[in-house]
């Protein structure tokens, strides 16, 4: 079809009775579209919409008087589709038809009716130079999908899926919280007619979820739409709620065991639940819900990665014994670490934040001494033939045995000394960790089946290649660091008197008894001269010295162990250096010393000691202990030449398997790290235990080892949280409590004796302290719902899941969030406890709320006064400066509540009381009834300052009387902020997702406000409820219905028809380069291999014209936006 | 750290506050260097009578803060504060104003490009000095001493960017910092009656009541305050006022002064109405 | 002028355009600290500059109770800057030579101002013995507090003023002299 056949066109042009013509001079626009090329015939009429004007195009159609039709009116999107029909009837293509707007955008932008009229021609004479080039276009129908899915399963949701199911259409509704109902949920009495919400929304939650066309999905959100009208794609994704749906009968058994209290955000926060909870009693669906967030930073601070959070409620619980089973989850020495550990778990603990962190190394030992070891039941193992030797006994050594033990490994321990523990034993006295401790812990692992050979030294009594031939698949070498670093000054080696403090620990462990000398004097700021210290102290040595190089800031020991120190009476000399040991005739008589002063920053970012010039002094002692530090002592390691070693005497390992330069030797502990901590040390120990095993079972080692994971055990929890800090935020309403510390002897009896010092926490200090736990994960995985769950409903380890539906249309139903009037701070919300929201306060006359249904304060007595404050952040322009339009009344039904349940006095403080609707007004007239004070002012504040002596503790609302002229000051027990309401959290996302548009409050936009309230600018997507705009349950319900109205007429119809104006692709052009089908956001462009060119699917493309842009060839166009046709149109406009 | 200082008319007289200011920038060891020749900003006074002169006051005290090589002014007053910031807001605003008032500096000499930001003491000694300036030193038993921290109108109202204009924290902060008790209260920003209380003073003595009560109630035993008329006030108006506890009040900075340890007759504790010893020796 | 001009002035030199959008909350006169000592409290003000009722407002002693501790600014809903009208309307009624008469504040305010515009600085006493000429009574029950500041020297008697008193004054008037209006 081309313009060459004198193309017949007719131009009309419309009044739109005052819109257009008093400003654009129709008369002349119509004479002059009458003289342009191909212009038949050129007409006005006042309404080109109305049945009479359209009458008149299709009369000039019909009579062949025109074959071509340009109507000049209003915007396209309302009546383009009008006259597109009129064309269609009257039997031309619509697409012969062009619609120009000369009302937006003519009369409506200027007041000069000149330019108005020049700018209105200029269209005309656009829109008929362009259909000239019109080309005859046909749309083709496909079938829709008959499903709707619902987004948020409030009032209007539910009502939306109810009404669409009814209409026997499958429903999908999606609801983000773990249960339905929405706000409606909440609430107690409905406004105007004080009927329960309960009654009106149970029933409808009830049926939704009996319903047999609805599906309903909860805990989970929409991720991504695809598609087009009638055939949407959508993807959601569900939380895990660790619940099994079609097990749980909602006993409640698992809630009355969960240890872990939480702020109930459905009670407003003014009431506590469980981590495994149900909103209310009622909740559809009723399934418990555990609410995991990531895993707790003690939890994931632990090198270990012990489950702190979780052993810390059990303690709290008074299940010790279970307490002592997670912990050996990942730790075989519970009552070992609970003394010597350096807790990294405290300063991760968010209870900082409040006041002090937890003790939590205190109730560990707590828990690992208050179980009877001897009882304690064995986990059930299932053996596994292969052989495998640890070589030492130390923590690492006994963590690997352990691990393996469990998984079912022949595991046998040589150790050199006649003792198990390794440092453990030999290096820790027994002040701090009791020798009883260590055997019974010991004990319990060599009755899991780990045998032990003790006195057996490696080079000496076995070899690495014996081992092997001795059958032992595997080797873990743990032999830890024993040999003391010497002082290397003049005078050490000669003397008798100075022994090494690795050497004399171990010595007196093993029970030397005789004091070192009278004057002892200690070299080295760590922990083990700290111990050698104490230690040569109880011996008996009079005066006990520390000599310290750098400052007492510096010290590596911990501070407590200091401090200890200090109290039984031993001396610190800070910043002095040794010289010289001082002997006469080889025995020891002094060391000579210089003192230091501090220097600037060393590798190890501390300042570094210089000598002061001329300071030597000297202090007379009769015996040194250097404590500077130890390494590897391995005689043998010339003979084992295929082990390789790495710097400062230590094993070289591969960091992630521990696994030595030999494969089948692993290694891990004090050898590899040099001198480290026991919790290091249990980590490497899991590290390699995993990797051996894996090696043992043919697998590769290396590969993705989990970092501080431990074998998991039959039952345990996998512990797959994540690590980010998605975590419970601390309550506002956190009291500060004292840390507890557990009691130490007095200095005086510590020194005569080597008695535990510190005396553990009572009962009831254990108690508390686990109490003040924040329970940061939510969810500890102590797993007592598991135990108690009689139809084994919990499944702690539950994957999030995702999952396709396939639907013909959407209905959002997202609703709405209460103002936080936190930051109007004149009304002390937050910081004034007894003034609440209006959400607080519907469930606080709830009979499922906090208080069951009594209006009380926090005190517990009911009010006597209460004030009820309209327009908190509604028609306020530093907040939201629409009205929210539900305030007024439902702030007269409290009133009404108020006066019902407690005879109370209300005021309500009111701007303008809107009471729009069917018996609102009446409702007014009644609470002014009942006695209810209307004071026409907004509250200027709330203050808690009294003005009369017997106000104290009450609160007084400070106001203008506008219609007395007077500022009023009431005094109130209690005050309601009746705040508005605003777009809920997510639905910028939803909009996203959907490609709904929001408005400049955050509301989705309606097509029209007219004439398509419900519908959406996307085709196929409606709205139903508070997510378009405020408004009250009557309206929702009323909305919800139209809105599911929408979608059934959309989905009866069975088809719907594509667009026209879509792209194509000439074969003769395309070349193959396929770079349209990378741009195509439908994916509605495959190759044709055969031909070697580019299709498009006319059914998907959306003719968003990307391919015609991006094309390098021009064979991709769109379909009525042909490059002719658009060239003419702007040629005419500029002509 | 050297600081522009705009002193303010009444900074002189006001109980202790020049010698606390004095005492506490040596200690800590900034130094606050005296706008040469600066005149009054006009206060109140002169936007309710000519604001070109409100603003060619406060201008001229700008240019020659520039001029002396400063690029920020620092006063101990919440008038001020507040004056001297709505004058920079008009001249930013009116380029005429701007205009006006370098004629006017022609005569002098002086000429002003822009207005300079200010700041209150307080800001600069919680923002631009380290914990540890206070820290080290703040275990001297204070914090059995309850302090309502009282900031008056002007230096959280109308500019609400400093701190929240009804309930700020700062000097609270910069209170528990000192190793003093903060107390939490609601008359933080109540109007003391300002310039009002000289002819008005019966119709100001309620207002001036309802402030120390209500840090009273709280349990304060001291009220700390950061402006000179607001401690002017509220010093005299409890004398006045029948039936009131007596809190003394003290400027933040004698607090400071006596977190440091710094002797009470350099901190001018001797100045005031109300005495404080009292509640200091009984800590 | 007379109202009509009056109100159209005030809307032009005030910018005061905003309280068009006034909705009458009364949030400023119930945060207003001294509203009950108001003719008009700062709500009804508006109503009246609205109705055009000038020669009221203009003579209204509200304005000269204004404390300006911008209570009300903060806390309007419609963000009307309140406390920068009062100033506004107090100027107008200053220049127009309708200060109320029975009103203390624009004595004490032309005594500072005859202090600063002199001096350059202001010293308490001075200006209480200015504003003294007007009200002997409030000057003269300021002397006991006066003499328990004196005692702990707190009372500044010497004058405080610029270096170049003269100049100042010149500097002032040269800057005002290219004043439009208020």
């Amino acid at each position: 079809m081309s313009a060459y056949q004198k193309p017949k066109i007719g131009v009309y042009v419309c009044h739109c009775g005052m819109n257009i013509a008093p400003k654009v001079d129709v008369e002349a626009v119509v004479r002059f579209a009458g003289n342009l090329e191909h212009v038949a015939t050129a007409r006005e009429y006042k309404f080109m919409c109305s049945n009479p004007g359209q009458e008149l195009i299709v009369d000039d159609i019909r009579q062949g008087k025109v074959d071509r039709v340009v109507v000049a009116s209003c915007s396209p999107r309302m009546h383009e589709p009008t006259f597109r029909k009129a064309c269609e009837n009257a039997g031309l293509n619509p697409y012969y038809f062009q619609m120009t707007n000369i009302r937006e955008h003519s009369s409506w932008v200027t007041l000069d009716s000149g330019e108005a009229t020049s700018k209105a021609k200029d269209l005309v004479a656009g829109a008929a130079a362009r259909v000239a080039f019109h080309a005859p276009l046909s749309t083709r129908s496909v079938p829709v999908k008959k499903a709707v899915l619902v987004i948020g399963a409030g009032i209007a949701g539910m009502q939306a899926a109810l009404t669409a199911a009814e209409a026997g259409f499958q429903v999908h509704l999606v609801e983000r919280e773990p249960s339905i109902g929405g706000h409606m949920a909440k609430f107690d009495k409905t406004f105007p007619t004080l009927d329960c919400a309960a009654c009106i929304s149970t029933p409808k939650t009830v049926s939704i979820g009996q319903h047999p066309h609805i599906s309903l999905h909860t805990y989970a959100e929409v991720r991504q739409v695809e598609g087009f009208v009638g055939n949407y794609t959508v993807t959601v994704s569900q939380k895990p709620r660790y619940v099994l749906g079609d097990k749980c009968t909602g006993c409640g058994l698992c809630a009355d065991a969960c240890p872990v209290g939480l702020v109930n955000d459905f009670d407003q926060g003014l009431s506590e639940r469980k981590a495994i909870y149900r909103a209310f009693p009622q909740a559809v669906p009723l399934t418990y819900c555990i609410d995991k967030k990531d895993s707790a930073p003690c939890t994931r601070t632990c090198p270990a990665g012990v489950n702190v959070q979780g052993y810390v409620q059990l303690i709290g619980k008074g299940r010790y014994e279970k307490a002592v089973r997670l912990i050996m989850e990942k730790i075989p020495l519970p009552g070992v670490l609970g003394r010597v550990c350096p807790h990294p778990c405290e300063s991760a603990c968010r209870r900082r934040e409040v006041d002090e962190a937890l003790s939590i190394r205190d109730l560990k030992r707590f828990a690992a001494d208050h179980i009877d070891w001897a009882s304690l039941p064995l986990p059930r193992i299932e053996e596994r033939s292969h052989k495998v030797a640890i070589i030492g006994s130390g923590p690492a050594g006994l963590t690997v045995a352990y691990d393996l033990r469990l998984r079912g490994y022949q595991v046998t321990v040589f150790e050199k000394l006649p003792v198990l523990g390794g440092m453990l034993r030999i290096g820790i006295p027994d002040y701090r960790l009791p020798r009883r401790i260590l055997d019974r812990e010991i004990d319990y692992l060599l009755r899991l089946g780990i045998v032990a050979k003790t006195e057996q030294a490696m080079g000496r009594d076995f070899t690495l290649q014996g081992l092997a031939e001795e059958g032992y698949a595997a080797v873990f070498m743990a032999i830890g660091a024993h040999g003391g670093l010497k002082l290397n000054i003049p005078g050490e080696a000669e003397t008798t008197g100075v022994i090494d403090a690795i050497a004399f620990l171990k010595a007196v462990n093993l029970g030397r008894t005789e004091k070192p000398g009278e004057q002892v004097v200690v070299i080295g700021g760590g922990n083990v001269a700290v111990d050698a210290a104490g230690v040569a102290r109880r011996l008996g040595a009079r005066k006990v010295t520390i000599l310290y190089r750098r400052s007492r800031q510096e010290m590596p020991a911990y501070e407590e162990e200091v401090e200890g120190a200090l109290e039984e009476g031993i001396q610190l000399s800070c910043l002095t250096f040794p010289l010289r040991i001082l002997s006469e005739n080889g025995r020891l008589v002094g060391i000579e010393c210089l003192r230091t002063a501090l220097g600037p920053m060393d590798e190890s970012g501390r300042r570094r000691p210089v000598p002061v010039v001329g300071s030597e002094f000297i202090i007379p002692c009769d015996a040194v202990i250097p404590a500077i530090g130890q390494r590897t002592d391995a005689p043998w390691a010339a003979q084992e030449a295929d082990l390789v070693w790495g710097a400062r005497q230590t094993l070289a390992v591969a960091a992630e398997s521990m696994q030595t330069s030999m494969p089948h030797v692993f290694a891990g502990g004090d050898v590899v790290s040099g001198p480290a901590t026991v919790i290091e040390a249990i980590a490497a120990g899991h590290r390699a235990a995993e990797a051996m095993h894996r090696y043992l079972q043919g697998e590769t080692v290396v590969a993705d080892l989990p970092k501080k994971q431990a074998v998991s055990v039959p039952g345990q929890v996998d512990g797959r949280r994540s690590n980010e800090d998605d975590l419970v935020p601390i309550p506002t309403a956190t009291v500060s409590k004292p840390r507890a510390v557990s009691p130490h002897l007095p200095a005086d009896e510590r020194i005569s004796s080597f008695d535990e010092i510190s005396c553990g926490l009572s009962e009831e200090a254990a108690g508390n302290e686990a109490n003040r736990c924040l329970n940061c994960g939510g969810c500890c995985e102590c797993t007592e719902c598991v135990d108690v769950c009689e139809v084994k409903a919990i499944d702690h380890n539950m994957p999030e899941r995702s999952f396709q539906l396939e639907v013909g249309a959407l209905i959002l139903a997202t609703g709405f969030k209460a103002f936080d009037p936190t930051p109007l701070t004149n009304y002390g919300y937050g910081r004034l406890p007894e003034v609440y929201t209006s959400l607080e306060f519907e469930r606080l006359n709830n009979a499922t709320g906090p208080t069951a249904g009594k209006i009380l304060m926090k005190t517990g007595h009911p009010p006597k006064r209460v004030a009820i404050v309209h327009c908190i952040g509604s028609r306020d322009s530093r907040y939201r400066k629409y009205c929210s339009r539900v305030c007024c009344m439902y702030s007269m039904k409290f009133a009404h509540l108020v006066r019902e349940k407690t005879g109370a006095e209300v005021w309500e403080y009111y701007i303008d009381i809107r009471a729009p609707g069917k018996l609102y007004e009446e409702f007014y007239n009644r609470v002014q009834e009942e006695g209810v004070h209307f004071i026409r002012g907004k509250v200027a504040e709330i203050t808690d300052i009294p003005d009369n002596p017997e106000d104290r503790g009450r609160l007084t609302v400070v106001a203008e009387n506008t219609l007395t002229r007077r500022t009023s000051r009431v005094p109130v027990d209690m005050v309601i902020l009746s705040v508005g309401l605003e777009p809920a959290d997510g639905s910028a996302d939803v909009g996203k997702i959907t490609g709904v548009s929001r408005d400049g409050d955050g509301w989705f936009n309606e097509l029209h406000a007219k004439l398509a309230p419900v519908s959406t600018p996307v085709n196929g997507i409606f709205l139903a409820g508070c997510c378009q705009g405020p408004k009250d349950i009557p309206d929702t319900v009323a909305q919800s219905m139209a809105a599911a109205g929408e979608a059934v007429a959309l989905l009866s119809k069975g088809t719907v028809k594509t667009r026209a104006e879509i792209s194509y692709i000439d074969p003769d052009l395309c070349s193959g380069c396929r770079t349209c089908m990378a741009v195509c956001a439908y994916s509605a462009i495959r190759f044709d291999e055969a031909l070697n060119v580019a299709k498009v699917n006319e059914v998907l493309c959306q003719g968003c014209g990307s391919c015609a842009a991006a094309c390098p060839s021009s064979a991709a166009g769109v379909r009525h936006f042909t490059d002719r046709q658009v060239m003419e149109e702007i040629e005419a406009i500029l002509r | 750290m050297k600081y522009g200082f705009y002193p303010g008319c009444s900074f002189k007289s006001a109980a202790g506050y020049q010698l606390s200011v004095a005492a506490l920038t040596r200690a800590v060891g900034i130094e606050f260097v005296e706008i040469p020749d600066w005149n009054c900003c006009g206060a109140t006074v002169f936007f309710s009578l000519d604001d070109i002169k409100a603003v060619a006051l406060a201008g001229r005290v700008f240019a020659l803060a520039a001029a002396g090589g400063f690029r920020e002014i620092v006063t101990g007053c919440n008038a001020c504060y507040a004056t001297l910031r709505k004058s920079a807001e008009l001249l930013a605003k009116k380029p005429d104003y701007l205009s006006a008032l370098n004629r006017g500096l022609a005569l002098e000499q002086l000429h002003l490009a822009e207005p300079l930001p200010v700041r209150h003491i307080l800001q600069v000694l919680v923002d631009d000095l380290p914990h540890s300036a206070w820290a080290s030193q703040t275990k001297r038993g204070f914090e059995s001493v309850p302090v309502a921290g009282y900031y008056g109108c002007q230096l959280t109202r109308p500019f609400g960017d400093a701190d929240d204009p009804e309930q700020p924290g700062i000097l609270e902060r910069f209170i528990k910092r000192l190793g003093f008790q903060p107390v939490a209260h609601s008359a933080k920003t109540l109007c003391c009656g300002a310039s009002h209380g000289v002819p008005y003073g019966d119709e100001c003595s309620p207002l001036i009541a309802r402030i120390v009560r209500g840090a009273h109630e709280k349990g304060a035993r001291l009220i700390a305050t950061v402006c000179p008329l607001c401690q002017f006030n509220l010093d005299q108006g409890q004398q006045r006022a029948s039936g009131l506890p007596k809190l003394p009040v003290l400027f933040f900075t004698q607090l400071a002064g006596l977190a440091l340890g710094l002797p009470p007759e350099e901190l001018g504790l001797d100045q005031l109405l109300i005495s404080a010893q009292g509640v200091l020796r009984q800590r | 002028m007379d109202d009509n001009q009056q109100q159209q002035l005030f809307f032009e030199i005030a910018d005061a355009h905003k309280i068009r959008t006034c909705i009458q909350c009364g949030t400023c006169s119930g945060s207003c600290p001294l509203s009950n000592r108001m003719d008009h409290a700062p709500r009804e003000l508006f109503a009246l500059i609205r109705d055009g009722e000038m020669t009221a407002v203009l003579r209204s002693n509200s304005p000269w109770y204004c404390v300006s501790c911008y209570q009300c600014t903060t806390r309007c809903p419609r963000q009307i800057p309140v406390t920068d009208l009062m100033y506004a309307l107090k100027r107008m009624a200053a220049q127009t030579g309708n200060t109320p008469q029975d009103h203390k504040m624009p004595h004490l305010y032309r005594a500072f101002e005859n202090l600063v515009v002199h001096r350059g600085r202001i010293t308490e006493p001075l200006v209480m013995a200015q504003y003294g000429l007007h009200h002997p009574g409030d000057a003269l029950r300021q002397i006991p507090l006066a003499l328990r500041l004196l005692k702990r020297g707190r009372l500044e008697w010497l004058p405080q003023r610029v270096r170049l008193p003269r100049q100042f004054d010149g500097f002032l008037n040269a800057v005002a002299g290219g004043r439009e209006t208020t």
